[in-house]
């Protein structure tokens, strides 16, 4: 109809890939869009544990041994990480447009290999078992190992904490702008963060406002800038009024920090160098400064000026990730670029300390994986594998054993410096429990379209006994039972207790909640008692350990 | 406050023949509440998106007040873009969440605490300026994320389907605060929506927008009474108006076997282009049901009924003859079905054949070749 033409058009000029990307295609007159009667379920995975869900149920008020407790960013709209069978997958819980939308334009950036959470569902046509229609779900897989701002501030930061999170945020703008991501809400809370040798990599959560085009014009670069700065400066503010932040931080500056490192990062890999025709040289060192910076040259587009006199040169085509993806051919190692930089200088010293500078790098690859980086990895201890990439160990690793054999005044054998860090380092970076549940609490004090938070939270401002909705579901024996679900209770497990909270304990521990075929079934008819133990353990190992720098 | 002037405005995106939006000519009066309406694509948030200065504009200009914004950087304004998922901090005071974007701007302290307690009363949160969002419900969260955006006391306000991430039920409620919250701010606005209910309930005026070309601007009212197009007819009002194309004969409007009189002016102003036709809209509430033998009415088949209490509707198909130069095409949307309200305690039975008058009066024509209004 009426947006063919103009998306069609558009869409010429796209990417290819991201052309591609979807089989969802948000409907081109919203008017005519019509919540599907019966749950309906668009995935990119096929895992069958999707359908046992309790779809008919408000997240809000999904039964807690669903849940994986990690800590969630800031949202306006209710979030909560479920496992399914052996994954951990974000849900939330928005309009069925916006749902919709948003799938569509995260696997649009995946297929660009833009660093963005994977898109894995959106499920609509959801409806209480009363038959109330409910919001639809956005579901997006967890990024494993990575936390939001608000995690790494909750304990032992490094005083750089905060530039260092915003040198990866302006890295990740640079990265979407250059795709042609118009993101219009960008901002700490958006972000994951993943620990990259001593930076962090950035990965966008949250596309809701964000739009793709073929270019961006300064406009939108410079709005999204912008409003970088603003949301940083407010969300650093906010620390400071809950005195999570170290005293010298300078909320103003670290947010123009950000406007600063984008406008010399976009500089440095869009600029129009002008060279003397015997100065071809200099085109070799700005391929190398974009390499130190991370990014690949794919095409440079160079003329000469009308009389002759100058070279005009402008990298085309740039992406990131230089080192990781040498690491990956060489190694098969998949880690982030700064990683990639430190573990491919260990491997260089290898080749030089076993004097192979001659031999081929695949294969002194091949051994020093074998003789140094499994070992090494493989001394992770087991409650810690699911919370540190092993990466980020053996850099962490390496830096420690430097900082040892500096103290000693002679080298420290490997075997050593991994016991060492392992008994000093690595406990430093629990967050507890306490702080998780104040990380959640603050994440939910900003949720504003739960239907069951609307009205009159104020007049029982105390959480926890906070009564926001009552429910009345039938027990298996057809008895009417009435729920009482408190809004903080799924992150607190201090609320109401529910008659079917109770009920599961009584059966030691067995989760029992109804499945989206309006049955009732238990995890235990559904998972394999081992199965059960894992998710129990992975449960206990979410709780106790979080690590960050 | 100021006015907003769209002057000659074109956008055509790169790589595209068509413009996305075409010689746009517009303005919004200060203090007005300007709702821009119109399907997918139509070149509505494109639109707004030239006024943030988030596209850039290829042909014409855009002033705010006496200032040309055309190549103006976003920040530079005066603009504020509302709903755009601002975030709550859960450290700071709702006051804090309010107006730290002031302090940012280095507002003075007094000034800051002045709009802040000034927008808190408008919002109705007076009384939790010093809690914590936490202690707030969502609706007034959503309203300390307005007040966000109001302290700044901008020049103009940006809406962009800002109620498009909420549920059903609360959009509702938020409609009516943001309409009511314009009122009193009398900030100038500018609200995109595809969803002419919005439309019609929240504007000062609405603009109907279709393939980048501006259809009518007008009081809603107008628009419902006087749509000077067979798309504006069709686009505004729900249940819709019942468009169709019928033969003219002798002056009159051939609709199968019956005959409907037209005004003389209108069908002097046929073309040859029209082919001997035209077209006839009108809205549910403007017929009603004749008795058999009345001039005037023609005929149709009740395929469904609904009774809702207060009113009532009959769904229905025109009879025609069938002949191809008496084949009324339907043009509205209701199923393709002529909708018509009437007594609920006077509801034919699905199968009936019923007379159907139009009150002449509310009649809506239109030519066939040029889809403008006739009369």
């Amino acid at each position: 109809m009426t947006s063919v033409n103009i998306n069609r058009a558009t869409a010429s000029s796209l990417d290819p890939r991201a052309m591609k990307a979807t089989s969802i295609k948000t409907t081109a007159d919203p008017s005519s869009e019509q919540e599907p009667a019966a749950l309906h379920i668009t995935a990119t995975s096929s895992n069958p544990r999707m359908f046992t869900l309790p779809w008919e149920r408000p997240l809000a008020t999904w039964p807690k041994d669903l849940l994986a407790n990690l800590p969630r960013g800031i949202s306006r709209h209710v979030v909560r990480f479920v496992h399914v069978g052996d994954d951990v997958y974000a849900m939330k819980e928005i309009t069925q447009r916006v749902a919709e939308r948003e799938y569509e334009l995260l696997r649009k950036l995946q297929k660009l290999e833009l660093p963005t959470v994977n898109p894995i569902a959106v499920v609509t046509g959801r409806h209480t078992r009363e038959g109330e229609p409910l919001e639809a779900m956005l579901v997006t897989q967890h990024l494993k190992f990575s936390l939001p701002y608000r995690a790494l501030f909750a304990r032992n930061l490094r005083p750089d904490t905060a530039e260092r999170l915003i040198d990866a945020l302006a890295v990740l703008l640079v990265r979407l702008h250059l795709a042609g991501f118009y993101w219009g809400d960008v901002s700490l809370s958006n972000v994951l963060f993943l620990r990259d040798a001593d930076a962090f990599s950035a990965f966008l959560v949250d596309a809701e406002t964000g739009d793709l085009h073929p270019s961006l014009t300064d406009g939108q670069r410079e709005y999204d800038i912008d409003l970088a700065r603003t949301n940083i400066i407010g969300e650093l503010m906010d620390l400071d009024s809950g005195n999570l932040l170290a005293g010298e931080v300078d909320e103003v500056g670290v947010g123009n920090r950000l406007v600063d490192r984008y406008h010399s990062l976009w500089s440095a890999l869009t600029d129009v160098d002008s060279f003397d025709p015997d100065e071809m040289w200099k085109i070799e060192r700005r391929v190398n400064r974009l390499n130190d910076l991370g990014f690949d040259v794919d095409e440079l587009e160079m003329k000469t000026e009308e009389d002759g006199n100058r070279v005009l040169v402008r990298p085309r085509v740039v992406d990131a990730g230089y080192a990781s993806r040498k690491l990956l051919r060489l190694t098969g190692l998949d880690v982030q670029e700064n990683q990639a930089r430190r573990l491919l200088n260990d491997l260089d010293a290898y080749r030089a300390s076993t004097w192979r500078q001659g031999e081929d790098l695949e294969i002194v690859a091949t051994d020093w994986m074998r003789e140094v980086f499994e070992p090494t990895v493989r001394m992770i201890p087991p409650e810690y594998r699911s919370q540190i990439e092993p990466a980020q160990f053996f850099h962490e690793v390496l830096t420690h054993r430097w900082l040892m054999a500096e103290k000693a005044g002679h080298d420290v054998p490997m075997a050593e410096a991994v016991q060492s860090y392992i008994s000093e380092s690595l406990p430093e970076y629990r967050l507890d429990s306490e702080d998780m549940k104040t990380i959640n609490e603050e994440a939910d004090a900003g949720v504003v379209d739960d239907e069951m938070n609307w009205q009159g939270a104020h007049a029982q401002a105390g959480q926890g006994e906070q009564v926001t909705s009552d429910r009345t579901d039938k027990d298996a024996n057809g008895h009417d039972r009435v729920a009482c679900q408190t809004n903080a209770e799924d992150q607190t497990g201090a609320g109401t207790q529910t008659d079917h909270d109770r009920a599961s304990e009584e059966v030691q521990s067995q989760p029992a909640f109804e499945d989206a075929n309006g049955g009732r079934s238990s995890l235990r008819s559904v998972y394999a008692p081992g199965s059960l133990d894992a998710a129990a353990d992975q449960d206990d190992q979410d709780d106790a350990v979080w690590a960050s720098s | 406050m100021a006015e907003v002037v769209f002057d000659h405005v074109t956008r055509i995106y790169p790589g595209n023949d068509e413009p996305s939006v075409s010689d746009l000519s517009l303005d919004i009066k200060d203090g007005e509440f300007l709702v821009l309406v119109g399907p997918s694509g139509c070149g509505k948030s494109t639109t707004l998106r030239m006024l943030a200065g988030l596209e850039e504009v290829n042909k014409g200009r855009i002033m705010i007040g006496d200032k040309d914004v055309t190549t103006m950087q976003p920040k530079d304004r005066d603009i504020a873009m509302v709903f755009q998922n601002y975030a709550l901090y859960p450290h700071m005071t709702v006051a804090d969440n309010m107006g730290f974007a002031l302090k940012i701007a280095g507002t003075p302290k007094d000034q800051i605490r002045q709009r802040v307690e000034k927008a808190a009363e408008v919002l109705d949160l007076t009384e939790y300026l010093d809690r914590k969002p936490k202690a707030l419900s969502g609706g007034q969260r959503q309203r300390v994320a307005m007040g966000r955006a109001i302290v700044r006391q901008p020049k103009v306000f940006l809406m962009d389907e800002p109620l498009s991430n909420l549920d059903a039920k609360l959009r509702v409620q938020t409609r009516t605060q943001i309409a009511a919250l314009q009122r009193q701010l009398n900030v100038t606005t500018l609200y995109v929506t595809h969803d002419q209910t919005e439309a019609l309930t929240m504007g000062d005026r609405i603009a109907v927008i279709k393939l980048g070309v501006l259809q009518q601007v007008g009081a809603p009212t107008e628009l419902y009474d006087r749509p000077e197009n067979v798309f504006v007819a069709g686009f505004i009002g729900s249940p819709s108006m019942n468009i169709n194309i019928h033969p003219v004969v002798n002056g009159q409007a051939k609709i199968g076997e019956d005959t409907i009189s037209l005004p003389r002016e209108a069908v002097d102003k046929l073309t040859p282009e029209d082919q001997g036709k035209i077209v006839v809209g009108f809205r549910p509430e403007n017929a009603s049901l004749a008795g058999a033998d009345e001039p005037d009415a023609f005929s149709l088949k009740v395929a469904n009924v609904e009774d809702l209490g207060s009113d009532g509707y009959i769904y229905g198909n025109i009879l025609t003859d069938n002949s191809a130069a008496e084949q009324a095409i339907v043009m509205s949307d209701q199923n393709k079905l002529t909708t018509i309200r009437v007594n609920p305690r006077d509801l034919p039975k699905v199968g009936d054949v019923v007379k159907i008058h139009i009150d002449p009066e509310k009649m809506h024509l239109f030519s066939p070749a040029s889809e403008l209004r006739l009369n």
